[in-house]
């Protein structure tokens, strides 16, 4: 899916499509490495969306999740 | 930087080959290939930690213990080796005192919200020798390597044709992508059939 198919306007200043947040930000609010942050999208634990450059940005609201303790 | 003719000049490829840089395309060339350095050299780091991880000799008849934790369920854990220090979080090879499996964790920092939410360790690789559990860490290392320098490449291309548009921005691109490939890429391929068919309990929390 791409970010048409879903409907996501960039943010002017940062290019990073509302509702998403640049790999650099993920980490940032998690208290993580981007590394880290690649492997959770590799493991399925993020999903990957690009940006209009090519770049990977991820969902704003997965990435609250995960700073949620996850349900037993 | 080196000059050709006065002009600054970056070779490539076998001379006369026409790769070279030269002029506006090695400044470009220069000016992006910096802006990324730092996050190229954070990913290089890794890849030498990797490397180094290929070349231990991991059956040892009585490994040491280097520290313990306690897991979340009371477990006592024994640390046997710091496998990979990334910019906030560890990477330990364990067993549990009680038991007899290998385990690769992830140990994030203390405090970060992360951690808070789902704990401070994460089991990356499972299972009961321990030169494939290592393996199959350092095989998905990898791939996540090759990874992160695809999202590096993206960058560099937007910043060449935003910034540079008129300094032949194709083949400056294609410079910097063997760049950072050269930074992120195996000394010597790891053997796939080592790493497949192990007991893996991923995401697991300890």
């Amino acid at each position: 899916m791409d970010m048409e198919e879903i409907g996501i306007s960039p943010n002017v200043e940062t290019g990073v499509p509302s509702g998403h947040l640049s790999v650099e930000a993920a980490a940032r609010r998690l208290g993580l490495d981007t590394f880290t942050i690649y492997s959770f999208i590799q493991r399925d634990r993020l999903s990957p969306f690009f940006d209009d450059d090519g770049e990977y940005v991820v969902s704003e609201r997965e990435v609250a999740a995960l700073a949620q303790p996850r349900k037993e | 930087m080196l000059k050709k003719d006065g002009k600054p000049w970056i070779p490539r490829g076998p001379r006369g080959s026409g790769f070279d840089l030269v002029g506006d395309e090695a400044l470009a060339y220069r000016a992006v290939s910096d802006s990324l350095d730092r996050d190229l050299r954070s990913l290089e780091k890794i890849k030498e930690q990797l490397n180094a991880l290929e070349q231990v000799r991991w059956e040892r008849p009585n490994p040491r213990v280097q520290e313990t934790f306690r897991a979340s369920d009371g477990a006592t854990w024994d640390v046997y080796a710091h496998l990979v220090k990334l910019p906030k979080s560890r990477i330990l090879l364990c067993r549990p005192r009680d038991g007899s499996h290998w385990s690769v964790i992830q140990e994030f920092e203390e405090g970060s919200a992360y951690a808070s939410a789902h704990g401070r360790r994460e089991v990356l690789t499972q299972g009961h020798n321990v030169r494939e559990v290592v393996m199959d860490y350092v095989a998905q290392a990898n791939h996540t390597l090759r990874f992160s320098e695809r999202n590096l490449v993206a960058n560099a291309q937007k910043m060449v044709w935003q910034q540079f548009p008129e300094h032949n921005p194709g083949k400056v691109v294609e410079a910097l992508m063997e760049h950072c490939d050269k930074a992120v890429t195996h000394k010597r391929l790891i053997g796939e059939s080592e790493v497949q068919n192990i007991g893996q309990s991923r995401g697991m929390r300890v």
